[in-house]
């Protein structure tokens, strides 16, 4: 069963089409793989269904439930929680306080979830750190940890190894790993093909704005129109 | 310390120095104390006031002179012209000041491209039309003959100062209220990141407009209680861009985003104010401007946030 369904989406910017006509399915249980080159409308269209645009034509369903249009607040409380490609915490904020602005209410503390999510991101000792002070790479953690304090049905990363170290890498790697062990639901923006050939069951690809290809890694990396748009002889 | 045993110390601390602040009118200090704490006491509520929306949701407010105005007149209108009792006046003058939030707040925190600086310059812009408002309608000013009430309260000595003392610590609590709790916790993330507040699943309007409203309400009636107390009420006076500089500066200078540093803001500028220019409007003005530059450059996180860090520094050397 499709967990999401985005039907024939389009959203101009003045007289550039951002995304043309594109649908795509995320089943549940799936981690889904969005690749493309720069400004093939892969962010726009995460904007679009986390409700930050709205789409010129097209509808998305979420659970069955028609939420285009709705604001990007209601939309995450129905269960789809995205991140940001340049990573977007709460700097003046602790690392605790950064993920308990994910719950509706103090009363929706759970000191176990905290402690999960803390040792899977491994910021267990810097909880009351400033998140301004934390590196790069840890606030990019932080702003996952704080979608998953959510326990959101769809998990949407932006570009979560963007301008992060390999160790760091590495780690989110491991946790997009163990989340999907977990059995969620996770829609993964990059331009990392190894992650992406590491995690995805499906990849779906852009260029200017609409979809060129669908499949597994292996499917869509042997694709004539990937390989001259995007990935050349990469492989994993 | 524990978390509890902090709660318990600070409610205690306030608790006494309520108790005291209501006592020194009747332990025979002069008459201008009294009337000096009067103003400190109306100083701390327009700053914590100010520091609930702009210093908790970083939208930078310039309006509270149109609250602090239409909050005067709201009281002094229903007073003289309605024969409404006076204290029946000082909520009055809260609904018409919450509505004037309201409504503002109904169109700009709808829209995106009103946040930050244009959300300033809305307020400016209500400032503007209220003061004109007013000025077309009751130019020459309202004096309060005698300030009507059906009850026998203000024959109580030292009626207006207890008023403003009750609504000083009412501000403070509310602020501290809101700094610990859920409603706070959503606009320092307004604050720090509104796109990112909404991802994350804030209502991002409702609690703007919630902080906005308690802002505009505290303001309101405070306008009130001035009115009240000076019983001639003239545009030029409560409508002075004072009452918008002023708490800007205090929150600036004690430590804006935290509850406390609106009061230690408020009550160290009020002192400077009566020190060093005597209450005289010009020399007043002179130095605000050169305070605001002043703290600008050397104390932009304010008196608070020095304070605590050099404590913190002391202990960590302290353990080492």
């Amino acid at each position: 069963m499709s967990l999401l369904r985005v039907m024939n989406v389009t959203k101009s910017f003045g007289g550039l089409k951002a995304v043309n006509n594109v649908s795509i399915e995320v089943p549940q249980n799936l981690v889904l793989g969005l690749i493309g080159p720069n400004g093939s409308g892969k962010t726009t269209l995460v904007n679009i269904i986390a409700g930050f645009y709205r789409p010129d034509s097209g509808e998305i369903l979420f659970k069955g439930e028609r939420i285009t249009g709705l604001k990007p607040y209601h939309i995450a409380n129905k269960g789809i929680v995205r991140t940001f490609q340049l990573t977007r915490v709460f700097k003046q904020l602790t690392v605790l306080q950064n993920l308990m602005t994910a719950l509706n209410s103090h009363k929706d503390f759970n000191q176990q979830q905290v402690s999960e999510i803390l040792t899977m991101l491994d910021l267990q000792h810097k909880k009351h750190v400033i998140a301004g002070n934390l590196s790069y790479g840890e606030q990019k953690l932080l702003e996952i940890g704080r979608a998953l304090m959510k326990n959101p049905d769809l998990l949407i990363l932006d570009e979560p190894t963007s301008g992060i170290s390999p160790t760091i890498i590495g780690r989110l790697t491991r946790l997009v790993k163990d989340l999907k062990m977990l059995d969620k639901t996770i829609l993964i923006i990059e331009h990392n093909l190894n992650v992406i050939s590491t995690i995805c069951d499906r990849v779906v690809v852009l260029n200017y704005g609409e979809k060129i290809a669908e499949g597994t890694f292996e499917e869509i990396s042997q694709d004539q129109r990937v390989i001259s748009a995007y990935i050349g002889g990469f492989t994993p | 310390m524990t978390y509890l045993w902090q709660k318990i110390t600070m409610v205690m601390a306030l608790s006494a120095s309520f108790a005291i602040l209501f006592a020194l009118p009747y332990l025979g200090i002069s008459a201008f104390m009294v009337s000096f704490l009067l103003s400190v006491f109306i100083w701390v509520t327009l700053a914590v006031s100010w520091n609930i929306l702009s210093g908790y949701t970083g939208y930078f407010s310039f309006g509270h002179t149109a609250f602090f105005g239409s909050g005067a007149f709201a009281s002094a209108v229903a007073d003289f012209y309605f024969s409404i009792d006076y204290l029946l006046t000082i909520p009055i003058a809260g609904v018409v000041t919450t509505g004037m939030a309201a409504g503002l707040g109904l169109v700009t925190f709808r829209l995106r491209r009103l946040r930050g600086q244009l959300f300033a310059l809305t307020t400016v812009v209500l400032t503007s039309v209220s003061s004109i408002v007013v000025i077309n309608n009751w130019g020459s000013g309202i004096v309060m003959y005698s300030v009507k009430a059906f009850w026998p309260f203000l024959n109580i000595p030292h009626v207006f100062y207890t008023l403003a003392l009750l609504l000083c610590f009412a501000s403070i609590g509310i602020s501290m209220a809101i700094y610990r709790s859920r409603l706070g916790l959503n606009l320092f993330a307004i604050r720090d990141d509104e796109e990112a507040a909404e991802a994350i699943g804030i209502n991002t309007f409702n609690n703007k407009m919630l902080a906005f409203c308690i802002s505009s309400l505290l303001v309101g009636i405070a306008g009130a209680i001035f009115a009240g107390w000076i019983k001639y009420v003239w545009p030029e006076t409560v409508f002075s861009i004072n009452y918008s500089l002023f708490p800007i500066l205090m929150s600036i200078m004690g430590g804006v985003g935290t509850w406390v540093g609106p009061i230690i803001g408020a009550a160290i500028l009020t002192t400077i104010f009566q020190i060093v220019a005597g209450g005289e409007a010009v020399l007043n003005n002179i130095i605000l401007g050169s305070l605001l530059v002043a703290v600008m450059i050397f104390l932009p996180h304010g008196v608070y946030n020095l304070v605590l860090s050099g404590y913190r520094r002391i202990r960590r050397s302290a353990r080492l």
